[in-house]
C-alpha cells in the first residue's frame, strides 16, 4: 500500500516537474498558448493574488510541523501532508502565472531576473519536499531529517523571493525606506555608481531645475512604476531623455512649452478617482504645489539637465569621423547607410562600384562588419572579394548576390552568415553540388531562379528544409491556360490574329 | 524579419558614455549619411523601410470596380432597373439603370480573392495582392482626381509622390534619375503637373522615357569623342558657377548644373538600362511580349523597364497607359465591354508578369507596387452600355513591399456605389506608402509659403491591416 502510494505521488510530482520545466525552459511555447487564447496577461495578473496561497500553505506547513516536533504527534504530521500537497501545486502555479506577468514587458532589469530565478527554484523545492514529506510517511520517517533541512532552505528562499518580489511591486527600498539609519546601512545595498554621479553633477548642476525640483517628485512618485524596474504602459520618467520618448500610446510624456500636449501633466491633473489618474488610486500623490513646479517647468520649454561638454566634443568627433567615413565610400561608390535613422545597423549597397575598388575601402568596411544588416552585392566583379572580407558578419540578415561567380567555392563564407534570413542568388553560377552546401539555420527565403539547380534538385533541398521558402523559374506553362483566357476575351477586337 | 535587435531604450540603458553623452547627441548631426550632400544622394529613412521602390502602375481614366476586383451580385438581379438608391450628380449627368457587370468573377490562389475575368493573369497572382475596395477620390474630375492621386491636392502645382520620395529618400543609383516616369503614350489629363516636383527643388522632377529607341531624347551623345562633350560641360560648368555666385546662390541654377551633369552620366547608363533586348525570351513571354496584341507588347516592354530600373536602385517609377484603338484609356463613358477587355488585355499579363518576375528575383519583398485609377465608375450605366466616373468608392490594390498580401481591405455597399467600411483616401494611401518605404508622412516636410508643407497635408492614417 506504501509502495503504491509512494509511486502515485512520485507520478504527480514528476507531472508537476515537467510542467514546470516546460513552462521554464520552452516559455515561448506556454505564451503561445496564452496569446492563442488572448489570456496572458489576463491570467498573469492573478499572480500577485495566487502567489499569497504558497507563502501561507508554507508558513502553516511549518508551524504544524513544528508542533508535530514538539508533540511527537503523528496526527500532525500526516495533516501536514495535505498542506505540503496544495503548496507544491500553489508554487508550480504561481510560477506559471509569475511567467506569463513577466512576458508583458512592464518589468525588466537584475530584480526580474533574481524573482524569477528564485520563485523557479521555490517551485521546484517544493516539489522535492513534498517527496522527501510522502517519503518519510510511507518509510516511517525515513528521509526526516532531509525534509526538514530542505523546510528551512524553503524559508530562506520564501524571504528572498518574495522580498524581490515586493520591490518589484513597489519599488526598490520599500521596505526599509523608514526603517532606522543604522538597520537601512545594514540593509541597503551600497550603489557606488549613482552617489558618484551625483557628486560629479553637483558642481555644473547648480540652479538648474530639472535636477533640483523636478527628477526628485517623479523619483518620489513615479519611478517605482515607471522606471528601470518597471515600465508600465512602456513609459519611463527616470531621466529627461526617457521624458521625452513616447510610451505605448505613441505620445510622449512631456512637451517643452506645451501643458496642455504633456500627457505627464493629464495624468497628474485627472481627480484620484478616475482610472487614468497617476499615481493611480492608493499609491501616495503629489502635493499640488509638486504638481505646479513640474507643470511651470514644462510651461518654460522643460530645460533638461546641463551638458556634458566634454562627452559631446566626443561624441561629436566620433560621428563626423563616421560621416567623413561614409562619404568617402560614396565617392568610391559604395553606399553604407543606416537602415533607419532609428537604427545603428546598416545598408551596403555595392551597384555603382566600378572596377577599382580601393583598399581603404575595404579596411573601413571590415570595421563595420558586425553593424552591416544588408548587402546588395548584384552582379558586382568583387562580390567575392567583399563577402571573404566580411566573413562571420554577424548582424547580415538580408544578402542579395544576384549573378554571383563562383558561387559554388563561396558556399562556405555564405554559410558563415549565420543569422542570414533571405539569401539571393538569382543568376548565379551556383549548381547543384554548392546549392546542397547550404546550411543556414535561420533562412527564411532562398532564390535560386536562373541557375543551374535543377527543378529536381529544388524540390530535394526544399523537402529537406522545410522551413525555408526556395524560389526557382517562373513556371511558364501555368500562363499559357491563362492566356486562353485572355484571347476569349480579346476575341472580339483581335480575331485575326488569334486564329 | 526585425531589424532591430537593440531597441532604444536598450541602448540608452547599456551606453557606457551615460546621460550627458545622450543629451549632447541631440545637439549635432548624428545621422551617418549628413556629409553627402548631393541632392539625389542616397538618405537615411526614418525608420528602416520595408520596401526600397515604388512601381506606381496608373490606370488612367478609372478602373471600373464592380467589373474588375468588387463582384456585387446584386448588379446582376437588378440589372435595368433605376437603381433605388440616391444617386449624385455624375459629370454627364446621363444615368440609366443599373448595370450588371458583363464579366464572370472567380475566386484565385488561397485567399480566394474573387477578380474577374478581366484579369485572369492578375487574379493569378491573388496571395500577393492586398485589395482595396474602400478607396475614395477627391474629385470626380480627371485632371483633379489626376492630381490628388499624384500629389495629395485637387490642383496644380503640388509636388507630386514620386517627387517626395526622391526628395526624402534620395536614389541609390548615382547614375539614374530617382523618379521615372515610363510613359505608354498618353499623358493623363492634367498634363505634366501630374507627375510635377512642384516646389521641391528641381532634382526631384521625373524623367520620362518611352518604350522604344530612343527611350529619352537627346540621351545618343551628338559628339562622338565623349572628352569633348565632358570639356564643353565644365565649361558650362563654369559658366554657370559663376552666375550661381554672382545671383545670391539660387536653388534654381544649382539645381540645373546639377541634372547637366546627371544628365551626362545618364548617357552611358539610361541606354543598357532600358535595352531590354538582352532579356531571355522566357522572361519576354512572361511579360506577354509574345502577344498578337502591340497594346500588349508595349505595356510588356514598360513592365520589363519598370524591373530593370528597380533593379537598379530607381526609387520611383510610374508606368502611364497607352491610347487604346477606338477606345479610350479607362474611361469608358461607351462600350464598357470593348474598352475595358483592350484595356485589361493590354495590362494583365505584362503586370502579372512584373509580379511573378520581381518574386522569382527576389526584389517583390523591397518593390511596393500599386494599381489604381484616379476614380472608380458608377455601377449604373451612363447611356446605355457606359459607366461614368465615380469618385464615391473603387478598387485598387497594392502587392510586395512590406504589404499584407491575400488581404481584402474595405468594402462598398452592395451595389458597389459608395465605400461604407474602412474608407480611405488618397492622403491614406500615400501615408501608407510612405510608412513601408521607411517614411514618417508627418516628418516629412518642405518649408514653402512660410509653411512646412507634407504629401499627405493634415491628413493620413497609417493601416496596420493592410501592412504584413
Amino acid at each position: 500500500m506504501n509502495k503504491i502510494f509512494l509511486l502515485l505521488s512520485t507520478l504527480l510530482l514528476a507531472i508537476l516537474g515537467g510542467l514546470l520545466g516546460w513552462a521554464v525552459f520552452f516559455t515561448e511555447g506556454l505564451l503561445a498558448v496564452g496569446d492563442a487564447l488572448n489570456w496572458t496577461q489576463f491570467l498573469g495578473r492573478f499572480h500577485p493574488a495566487v502567489l499569497h496561497l504558497p507563502i501561507g500553505l508554507f508558513f502553516g506547513l511549518f508551524v504544524l510541523e513544528i508542533v508535530a516536533l514538539r508533540q511527537r504527534s503523528d496526527a500532525s504530521a500526516r495533516s501536514a501532508l495535505v498542506l505540503v500537497w496544495l503548496m507544491a501545486v500553489t508554487s508550480v502555479l504561481t510560477a506559471y502565472l509569475g511567467l506569463l506577468l513577466a512576458s508583458g514587458g512592464d518589468y525588466s532589469g537584475d530584480t526580474l531576473w533574481w524573482h524569477k530565478c528564485l520563485g523557479i527554484i521555490f517551485a521546484a523545492a517544493a516539489l522535492v519536499v513534498t517527496f522527501f514529506k510522502v517519503f518519510s510517511l510511507c518509510y516511517a520517517g525515513k528521509g526526516l531529517t532531509l525534509y526538514r533541512m530542505l523546510m528551512i532552505g524553503l524559508l530562506v528562499l520564501l524571504t528572498f523571493v518574495g522580498h524581490n518580489g515586493g520591490e518589484l511591486t513597489h519599488g526598490k527600498g520599500y521596505l526599509t525606506n523608514y526603517a532606522p539609519k543604522w538597520l537601512q546601512d545594514i540593509l541597503d545595498e551600497p550603489e557606488p555608481e549613482e552617489s558618484d554621479v551625483e557628486e560629479t553633477d553637483s558642481a555644473g548642476t547648480e540652479g538648474n531645475v530639472f535636477t533640483h525640483q523636478v527628477q526628485p517628485i517623479l523619483e518620489q512618485y513615479c519611478v517605482s512604476c515607471h522606471g528601470p524596474e518597471k515600465q508600465k504602459s512602456k513609459y519611463r520618467v527616470d531621466t529627461f531623455e526617457f521624458l521625452l520618448t513616447p510610451g505605448s500610446i505613441g505620445d510622449t510624456t512631456i512637451e517643452p512649452y506645451r501643458m496642455s500636449e504633456s500627457s505627464l501633466l493629464e495624468y497628474l491633473f485627472l481627480p484620484e478617482s478616475d482610472d487614468m489618474a497617476m499615481p493611480p488610486e492608493g499609491k501616495p500623490r503629489p502635493s499640488a504645489e509638486e504638481i505646479m513646479i513640474i507643470a511651470h517647468w514644462i510651461a518654460n520649454g522643460a530645460e533638461g539637465p546641463p551638458i556634458d561638454e566634454a562627452a559631446m566634443a566626443a561624441a561629436k568627433a566620433v560621428a563626423e569621423a563616421e560621416q567623413a567615413q561614409v562619404v568617402r565610400l560614396f565617392d568610391a561608390g559604395i553606399l553604407l547607410l543606416p537602415v533607419g535613422k532609428d537604427s545603428d545597423l546598416l545598408y551596403l549597397d555595392f551597384q555603382n562600384v566600378g572596377e577599382d575598388l580601393p583598399e581603404e575601402a575595404l579596411a573601413t568596411l571590415s570595421f563595420y562588419k558586425d553593424r552591416i544588416y544588408e548587402i546588395k552585392l548584384i552582379g558586382s566583379d568583387h562580390a567575392a572579394k567583399l563577402l571573404r572580407l566580411l566573413e562571420g558578419a554577424s548582424e547580415l540578415r538580408v544578402l542579395n548576390v544576384s549573378g554571383l561567380q563562383n558561387a559554388d567555392d563561396l558556399a562556405e563564407v555564405l554559410n558563415s552568415f549565420s543569422a542570414l534570413e533571405l539569401l539571393n542568388l538569382f543568376g548565379s553560377d551556383l549548381s547543384g553540388a554548392g546549392f546542397s552546401k547550404l546550411t543556414l539555420s535561420n533562412l527564411q527565403k532562398l532564390y535560386v531562379g536562373s541557375t543551374q539547380v535543377s527543378p529536381e534538385e529544388l524540390q530535394v533541398y526544399q523537402k529537406t528544409n522545410v522551413s525555408i521558402q526556395v524560389f526557382g523559374d517562373v513556371d511558364l506553362s501555368s500562363i499559357e491556360a491563362l492566356k486562353a483566357i485572355d484571347l476569349e476575351n480579346s476575341a472580339e477586337f483581335n480575331p485575326k490574329e488569334n486564329k | 524579419m526585425k531589424p532591430y535587435d537593440t531597441s532604444r531604450r536598450d541602448f540608452l540603458k547599456n551606453s557606457s558614455m551615460g546621460f550627458g553623452m545622450l543629451a549632447a547627441s541631440s545637439l549635432f548631426q548624428k545621422d551617418l549619411t549628413a556629409g553627402l550632400l548631393s541632392p539625389l544622394a542616397p538618405k537615411a529613412p526614418h525608420f528602416a523601410p520595408k520596401a526600397k521602390s515604388v512601381i506606381f502602375l496608373y490606370m488612367d481614366g478609372g478602373v471600373s470596380q464592380v467589373d474588375s476586383f468588387d463582384p456585387k451580385p446584386q448588379l446582376a438581379k437588378e440589372n435595368g432597373q433605376q437603381p433605388k438608391f440616391k444617386v449624385d450628380a455624375t459629370v454627364f449627368n446621363n444615368n440609366g439603370g443599373l448595370l450588371k457587370s458583363p464579366w464572370e468573377f472567380k475566386r484565385y490562389g488561397e485567399s480566394g480573392i474573387p477578380v474577374s475575368d478581366l484579369f485572369p493573369h492578375i487574379g493569378s497572382c491573388a496571395d500577393d495582392l492586398c485589395v482595396i475596395r474602400s478607396m475614395t477620390a477627391l474629385s470626380p474630375n480627371h485632371p483633379n482626381a489626376n492630381y490628388a492621386m499624384h500629389c495629395g491636392h485637387v490642383l496644380a502645382g503640388r509636388p507630386s509622390m514620386g517627387s517626395w520620395f526622391s526628395y526624402g529618400l534620395g536614389n541609390f543609383n548615382q547614375n539614374l534619375p530617382s523618379y521615372v516616369v515610363v510613359n505608354g503614350g498618353l499623358m493623363p489629363p492634367g498634363g505634366m503637373q501630374t507627375f510635377g516636383n512642384g516646389f521641391l527643388p528641381a532634382n526631384h522632377q521625373p524623367s520620362i522615357v518611352v518604350p522604344r529607341h530612343p527611350v529619352m531624347n537627346n540621351i545618343d551623345p551628338r559628339e562622338p569623342v565623349s572628352e569633348l562633350q565632358r570639356k564643353k560641360l565644365d565649361y558650362l560648368n563654369s559658366i554657370d558657377t559663376e552666375f550661381f555666385k554672382k545671383y545670391h546662390h539660387a536653388d534654381e541654377v544649382e539645381t540645373a548644373i546639377e541634372n547637366y551633369e546627371l544628365a551626362y552620366r545618364m548617357q552611358m547608363e539610361v541606354p543598357e538600362v532600358t535595352d531590354i533586348s538582352k532579356e531571355t525570351e522566357a522572361t519576354k513571354r512572361l511579360y506577354g511580349m509574345d502577344s498578337p496584341f502591340e497594346k500588349t507588347r508595349q505595356y510588356g516592354s514598360q513592365c520589363l523597364i519598370a524591373r530593370r530600373l528597380v533593379e537598379q536602385g530607381v526609387r520611383f517609377v510610374e508606368l502611364t497607359v497607352s491610347g487604346i484603338g477606338g477606345a479610350d484609356r479607362w474611361d469608358q463613358h461607351g462600350n464598357l465591354k470593348a474598352g475595358h477587355e483592350k484595356n485589361a488585355f493590354a495590362v494583365d499579363q505584362p503586370i502579372a508578369g512584373l509580379i511573378k518576375d520581381l518574386k522569382a528575383r527576389g526584389l517583390l519583398d523591397s518593390t511596393l507596387l500599386v494599381f489604381t485609377g484616379e476614380f472608380g465608375r458608377t455601377p449604373f450605366a451612363q447611356g446605355t452600355n457606359g459607366r461614368d466616373h465615380n469618385p464615391q468608392g473603387f478598387s485598387m490594390w497594392m502587392a510586395g513591399g512590406g504589404v499584407k498580401g491575400g488581404t481584402v481591405y474595405g468594402a462598398t455597399d452592395e451595389y458597389g456605389y459608395r465605400a461604407v467600411e474602412n474608407i480611405m483616401d488618397v492622403h491614406d494611401l500615400h501615408a501608407n506608402m510612405m510608412h513601408l518605404m521607411g517614411i514618417d508622412h508627418k516628418e516629412l516636410t518642405y518649408r514653402f509659403s512660410g509653411r512646412d508643407v507634407r504629401l499627405t497635408d493634415v491628413h493620413g492614417h497609417i493601416i496596420p491591416d493592410i501592412l504584413a
